[in-house]
């Protein structure tokens, strides 16, 4: 057999250890945490040969391994691993890795990852805000305070357009850059489309997951309280400009009702998800920038919305357009950012699940007097 | 050599009857007390020992030989050290002596064990056997004098005395404290076994054929709980799928932060007994690092070239138990294939760890941040398994320079005072 | 000596409820006509032992056989103890062996019971007063090997007030550590290599008013015994003869040979270095390659180079993992960007090291895994190419480095001319596996096979260096042990404290040299005819050279071949037509035989055929009893010694093994006799198998039965 050239990715490790995995190096490969954790399927577990690739610098092998994605983070390999290496910080990190490297543009990987930037990636769309409202010519007045009196509906739709366009093609660019990375043609994934669209939609596997349910519940929230509001947004975006609708919509139509409802799902589930960061020691601990960067601007995107509303019912000017001002920024930078922010799980995740088999149930206890005391190679055998 | 005060040693195992006996041989006054009513302490509840697979008995037998034959030791029983004062060379240590009420007249004829109408669980096997409250620890067991537990007692019974012809019970006996002028302290206070229901995932104390590698000791033992049967503790069977389980407690930040040095050696010899007993068993051993070190490997090959015995490169984090049946299964990640495995198992072993034994240790001696004890002040010295986690023979050795530690005191305090 | 025998019987502890003690004492008055026997109902009690102290003090008696129970027990009652009562108390076990194990008031238990008396009369009448032997003995200590094992014992032993002689054959002292950059970590937190202390106490024992120091130096000549050993050491300057009383051998180890790894690249490529190499390129301050002395940029560590290695040294050598941990952090201290690979079978770092691991393991650019290095060969770009299979990372990995370090284990500088003893069996120190020179390496692990010499440090196990400072502590508190034995005229170990000596008369010796050839310890030397020439002071009682002579010239004052003969004559042999076989068994005093009364202590029974004689060894048996005994018409003859072998558990070494090698020779001689051989056998038992006794001796009994009656009974 020819023997594999190991090279080390040195400024890999350095990477892995820099975005939370500082402890990788202590794994001495007991393997506890492949066996605590109810996600590590039987014949490819994980995450103990995800970490000897890591200590080992191994970037291309980890970069497109799945299994990374199929870690749902629920730290129970890290509360229990006997040598302190914490293998979830490092999977979050390998995650994390793998967004910036599938990055299109790179550099706004790199950007979005690093925490000095944090003010550029705010004042880039506040400027661009401020460009609209300094040069985009505003329609007359409306008698009641409205938020087009501050942006021009079709200016905001515009850019709200093009920004989505934007994200949509980083996300295609990295998911097709995944899908290199992982060698598999696409008719394959699209087979397995079926059940990973039914886990999105049960969330079975953080049942699964021995963690609190809490976590499953508040993540589900997100995900569709998200999703639903994604979809009034571009509904009500496609009908403002095609002139079907118009904003603000009543308060008894469907859409805003839906709308309402999806964020108070949001909201709740950013809640208990943020709870479960900030209350559960070892989680709190392993919470990185990355992971306070997409929670935080999702929490705050939500909760400016369901405040703005409040603000422009009670028709407060000095409250409702500062208010509407940042609610935009926030969701501007959500959703610029969206690839390459932890947000872009919902594109790797999805590819990762489809590209591999995890559902498979737990083996069925192997009885030694059947295959004999000496199936495994020892030292000695 | 010139007589000085004597070397007061703290624990009757190994480490602290080879300090008292090696030092009394060269000529030293020895003070040996022990809170057990035996010496031996965890290799008298020891089957065999590895890698020789012999039995502690025979070297034990040749101590308390030697013991017997020494009139410069003393040894106090059920005895512990209360206080300490003074320096090297010139030390007043009082010692509490609690009531064995029998005394040396014990002829070991047994009567009043036979009419004690009073149990007691018997600690010698982990409480799984139990024993008159008039009872001998062991039947080898040094002072060879009964004892009787009177807490276990009925109460304000008197059959084993009316039952002693000669005497030797005496129920009046209270507790008495005695002063010792000693030149040094050796502190071999031992070690217990890491406590396994701390372990979550490993089930002990929650599934009864999950065992710790203590209890097997006694199991395989025919002086145990069943007369030397390896055997299921829910049913009685014999096991014909025994799964060790390595570092259970040891090498884990959660628990002992440091590898106890001897589990390795001992499932392997344990692997042996069952595979001796039952010659239709399986065993599998589940292991981070085989460590056998030195001649130990030759043992380590000897073990692992039984077809039966197969040795698992993983970390067992999880047994599960089938209620009805007591059956287990136990789930690793098979390290060098890559795969997750779940096994079968009528019988679970933990090979549990070493916890040093501190408790009654004067001040002046260091603990550590692990709990082991260091060199303490001039004239304090640590030895065996209260030191570090070792085996036996590194006990032995360790005792024995101790002793010459202690020795060295001793000179100095002669030539001085 | 006018021999005053007194026999005192004790009825206590159901010894009456099973025999007639009154009948009992009629065979000692009676039979045996001594005037003087006393039964008593609680014998160890003050007022029996007072019967028995006021007679010995009236004069009344001089020679005490007890009749009660096990000699095990109550010794500190009837007192064996060398100072008060030495030779003359025999003691008789009618309690443990008869009493409790047998059928109260059945006739062959009375039987078995006047038996046992008899035969304590017998040995009792034999019995002569010790005479100790007292010489001259120095308390002056040899220690061999200036390494921090010699520096700690000569040291340890000085500031106990002994003189020590140290001998180094390098030119100072200090050995191997003196060469080290950094030692293991010793202390909490374990983290960090330490530098150490050590350079301070080599500055001590040099300069110690009582350690003599002798460099560049080697021994001649060992000779004499414990006590009094005449050591010649060379040096440049001169030749000394000094005298010493006890030896340790602290003579270290030297690293396994690498050239005999050529598969792992060593002398294929000068950078493949071992890790001794690396330990001095470390402490010179600069780790280099040696091909080309460019910095090595990235290195790799073989472990269990030659270690582990059933084709190389097939033991763990204990301190490579650590060794290749400490290196790691050298690397360190001079490039933090070097790559480190280490390639273990297992990462053995055991106790408290583990910190150590952790500490050291935890390092972006330290690589580690399991693995089996294949092949160490050169890659194009002039780096080294290993390959490695079976890793955690594939199944066949190749890694390009600059250096690679092998891991090379311990030997032990036990042999070549170390000592020069000038025994008859030899000059070196005997071994028990792997070079190793111990003994009992469980229990007793200071124990060698010649009195007097002990082994500590490398040269006895594989160890770091602080266990090897601490291992010379232990063998110079067993060698000033040895010393005040000696001085006081008594055995070391496991027969310490008996004050017995054998005599040998020469006028009857044929010089088979069987004596000396047989005794484990070396004792007996030879002169140019081969008549033997005792060392009574490396004598360790066990009678071996007893039970080897075929000239029964070999005797103690309280242990002979004609004590143990007269005991087998003082046995009654029933009649064949009275159908009670009788069957004698010798046992190992030290195993079997309290083995045998923890059967009786816990009640459990066996046939009452047998006749227990209690031997120091089984090794000490004469195959002339044996003789004896089947031409008095005894029926067979069981031995039940210790477990020999490899793994033996004689304490005497090999005393069970030699008298299976005897045993050949007597079956022949009984098949000679007409006599079948299964007559004879030899069982080993370990101490805790008691429960297998009365299986043992009824299935031997049951087969005696079935061949019938010994033909020679009555003749």
């Amino acid at each position: 057999m020819n023997a594999q050239l190991i090279q080390p990715d040195v400024s890999f490790i350095r990477e892995v250890r820099a975005a939370g995995g500082s402890d990788l190096k202590k794994c001495f490969q007991c393997a506890t945490c492949s066996v605590v954790c109810d996600l590590s399927p039987d014949d490819a577990p994980f995450p103990r040969k995800q970490m000897i690739a890591a200590q080992w610098g191994l970037k291309d092998q980890l970069l497109c391994d799945p299994a990374i994605w199929l870690c749902h983070n629920c730290g129970s390999c890290t509360t229990q691993c006997p040598r302190g290496a914490r293998p979830g910080d490092v999977m979050a990190a390998l995650r994390q890795l793998a967004i910036r490297n599938f990055a299109f543009p790179g550099f706004m990987g790199r950007l979005v990852a690093n925490p000095k930037a944090l003010p550029v990636l705010f004042l880039v769309p506040a400027l661009v805000l401020l460009a609209i409202i300094l040069w985009v010519p505003k329609g007359p007045a409306t008698p009641e305070l409205e938020f087009a009196n501050l942006f021009p509906v079709v200016a905001v739709e515009a850019l709200f357009f093009t920004v989505s366009t934007l994200a949509a093609i980083a996300f295609l660019v990295g998911v097709i850059r995944y899908l290199k990375a992982l060698r598999m043609c696409c008719p394959g994934i699209l087979l397995n489309f079926p059940p990973v669209s039914a886990e999105i939609v049960t969330h079975e596997r953080f049942a699964q997951c021995n963690t609190n349910q809490g976590v499953r519940w508040g993540h589900f929230l997100v995900l569709w309280g998200f999703l639903g509001l994604a979809s009034v947004g571009t509904t009500i975006g496609i009908g403002t400009m095609a002139g079907i609708l118009r904003t603000p919509l009543p308060w008894g139509s469907a859409l805003k009702i839906l709308a309402n409802v999806c964020a108070a799902g949001v909201l709740t589930g950013a809640v208990i998800l943020i709870r479960e960061r900030t209350v559960n020691q070892a989680r709190r601990a392993a919470s990185t920038y990355f992971d306070w960067l997409f929670l935080g601007t999702l929490t705050a995107v939500v909760f400016t919305g369901i405040l703005l509303q409040f603000f422009r019912l009670a028709q407060v000017a000095y409250l409702m357009y500062p208010v509407y001002f940042v609610h935009l920024v926030l969701t501007l930078a959500l959703l610029l950012y969206a690839p390459y922010s932890k947000f872009a799980h919902l594109a790797y995740r999805t590819v990762a699940m489809a590209s591999t088999e995890p559902w498979k149930p737990k083996r069925k206890p192997r009885r030694l007097s059947e295959q004999g005391a000496k199936h495994c190679v020892d030292f000695y055998s | 050599m010139t007589a000085g005060k004597p070397i007061l040693v703290l624990g009757g195992g190994i480490a602290g009857m080879t300090a008292a006996i090696e030092a009394a041989e060269a000529g030293c006054e020895v003070v040996l007390i022990e809170k057990a009513p035996y010496l031996g302490g965890r290799v008298a509840r020891t089957h065999l020992y590895f890698p020789k697979l012999c039995p502690p008995a025979c070297g034990l037998e040749v101590n308390f030989k030697r013991l017997r034959n020494s009139s410069r030791i003393k040894i106090l029983t059920q005895a512990e050290l209360v206080e300490l004062s003074g320096s090297a060379g010139d030390y007043a240590a009082t010692v509490k002596i609690a009531p064995r009420y029998v005394t040396s007249a014990c002829t070991m004829c047994g009567a009043c064990a036979d009419l004690c109408p009073a149990q007691r669980p018997d600690e010698f096997n982990y409480g799984l056997s139990k024993t008159k409250a008039a009872y001998l620890p062991f039947a080898m067991a040094f002072p060879d004098t009964y004892v009787i537990d009177r807490p276990s007692c009925k109460e304000a019974c008197t059959a084993c005395a009316d039952a002693c012809k000669y005497g030797a019970v005496d129920l009046s006996q209270t507790e008495r404290r005695e002063t010792l002028q000693v030149a040094a302290v050796v502190a071999a206070t031992g070690w217990a076994p890491y406590d396994a229901a701390r372990i979550d995932g490993l089930g002990y104390g929650r599934f009864k054929n999950v065992i710790t590698n203590a209890i097997m000791e006694r199991l395989a033992a025919p002086n145990g709980p069943t007369g030397g049967k390896i055997v299921r503790p829910s049913d009685g069977k014999a096991p014909r799928e025994v799964v060790f389980v390595q570092c259970a407690g040891s090498r884990d930040e959660n628990h002992l932060p440091y590898c106890s040095t001897v589990c390795c050696a001992a499932s392997l010899k344990q692997a042996a007994y069952v595979r001796a007993q039952h010659p239709d068993s399986k065993v599998a051993i589940f292991y981070i690092d085989v460590r056998t070190s030195g001649r130990l490997e030759d043992f380590y090959a000897s073990v692992a070239a039984d077809p039966n015995i197969g040795l698992i490169k993983g970390k067992v984090a999880k047994v599960e138990e089938d209620a009805a049946t007591g059956d287990l299964v136990v789930r690793a990640e098979d390290v060098l294939h890559g795969k997750q495995i779940a096994l079968h198992a009528d019988l679970v072993v933990l090979a549990t760890g070493i916890v040093p034994q501190t408790q009654g240790l004067p001040a002046g001696f260091t603990v550590d941040d692990y709990g082991f004890v260091g060199n303490g002040k001039a004239g304090l010295y640590p030895a065996g398994c209260a030191r570090r986690p070792e085996e036996v023979s590194a006990s032995v050795e360790d005792a024995t320079g101790a002793a010459l530690r202690a020795f060295q005191c001793v000179v100095r305090s002669a030539h001085h005072g | 000596m006018v021999k005053k025998l007194g026999v005192y019987i004790c009825s206590g502890c159901g010894i009456g409820d099973s025999l007639d003690t009154e009948k009992l004492a009629k065979v000692a008055t009676r039979e045996s006509k001594i005037p003087l026997c006393k039964v008593h109902p609680f014998l160890c009690g003050a007022e029996g032992a007072g019967i028995i102290r006021k007679d010995l003090a009236d004069g009344a008696v001089n020679t005490v056989v007890i009749a009660a129970c096990s000699p095990r027990v109550k010794t500190d009652v009837f007192v064996t103890g060398q100072e008060a009562c030495p030779t003359l108390l025999e003691r008789v076990n009618i309690r443990e062996h008869v009493a409790w194990s047998h059928t109260a008031k059945d006739e062959d238990t009375g039987m078995l019971a006047a038996d046992y008396l008899r035969m304590g009369i017998a040995k009792a009448r034999k019995c002569e007063p010790l005479e100790p032997v007292s010489e001259t003995i120095s308390k002056k200590l040899l220690v061999v090997g200036g390494g921090i094992t010699g520096v700690t014992a000569a040291l340890a032993a000085a500031e106990a007030g002994y003189e020590a002689v140290l001998v180094e054959k390098q030119p100072q002292l200090g050995g191997f550590v003196a060469t080290l950059k950094k030692r293991f970590p010793a202390a909490a937190p374990y983290a960090e290599p330490t530098a150490d202390g050590f350079p301070e106490q080599v500055q001590a024992a040099t300069y110690h008013s009582k350690i003599q120091v002798f460099t560049s130096a080697r021994i001649l000549k060992t000779a004499g015994q414990p006590g009094m050993f005449d050591v010649t050491i060379e040096t440049p300057a001169a030749t000394t003869e000094v005298r010493v009383g006890a030896i340790v051998m602290a003579t270290g180890w030297k690293p396994y040979d690498a050239s005999k790894l050529p598969h792992l690249g060593y002398g294929v490529s000068p950078d493949v270095i071992t890790n001794v190499d690396f330990e001095r390129m470390a402490s010179a301050g600069n780790i280099a390659r040696p091909s080309d002395g460019k910095p090595a940029a990235s290195v790799l560590f073989v472990q269990c180079a030659g270690s582990r290695d059933k084709d190389h040294l097939p033991y763990c050598s204990s301190v490579c993992c650590l060794a290749t941990l400490k290196h790691a952090t050298y690397i360190r201290e001079q490039n933090p960007e070097a790559l480190v690979y280490i390639v273990y079978k297992d990462m053995r770092t055991p106790g408290l090291h583990e910190r150590f691991y952790r500490a050291a393991q935890d390092h972006p650019l330290n690589f580690l895994t399991k693995g089996e290095v294949t092949s160490v060969g050169s890659a194009p770009d002039g780096k080294l190419a290993v390959t490695v299979g079976q890793t955690l990372i594939g199944e066949s990995i190749e890694l390009r480095v600059d250096l690679v370090v092998l891991a090379t284990g311990m030997v032990p500088v036990s042999a070549d001319g170390i000592l020069n003893l000038t025994y008859r069996q030899g000059p070196d120190l005997p071994v028990l596996k792997h070079g190793f020179p111990d003994s009992h390496f469980v229990c007793f692990p200071y124990e060698t096979r010649r009195t007097g010499i002990y082994a500590a440090g490398a040269v006895r196990a594989p160890m770091d260096s602080v266990r090897a400072g601490e291992d010379g502590l232990g063998a110079a508190m067993k060698a000033i042990q040895s010393v005040e034995l000696a001085a006081r005229g008594q055995a070391v170990h496991p027969r310490a404290g008996d004050t017995s000596f054998p005599s040998f008369f020469m006028q009857r010796c044929t010089q088979c040299k069987r004596c000396t050839e047989e005794c484990p310890f070396g004792a007996l030397d030879e002169d140019e005819k081969g008549t033997p020439k005792p060392n009574p002071y490396r004598c360790r009682r066990c009678g071996i050279c007893l039970g080897a002579c075929p000239e029964r010239i070999v005797s103690f004052k309280n242990y002979s071949v004609d004590m143990v003969a007269s005991m087998i004559k003082a046995i009654e042999v029933p009649e064949e037509d009275e159908e009670k076989p009788r069957v004698l068994v010798f046992m190992c005093e030290n195993d079997a035989y309290p083995a045998l009364d923890v059967a009786g202590f816990q009640r459990l029974r066996y046939d009452p055929g047998v006749r227990v004689i209690p031997l120091r060894c089984l090794g000490s048996l004469n195959i002339v009893w044996i003789a004896d005994a089947l031409s008095r018409g005894i029926d067979g003859v069981m031995l039940i010694g210790c477990k020999f072998g490899d793994d033996y558990q004689c304490h005497f070494i090999r005393g069970s093994e030699l008298a299976d090698r005897r045993m050949e020779n007597v079956k022949e001689t009984l098949q000679r006799l007409q006599l079948e051989s299964e007559r004879l056998e030899l069982t080993q038992l370990a101490i805790n198998e008691y429960g297998k006794l009365p299986e043992l001796i009824n299935g031997f009994m049951e087969r005696i039965r079935k061949m019938g009656p010994n033909p020679y009974k009555g003749l």
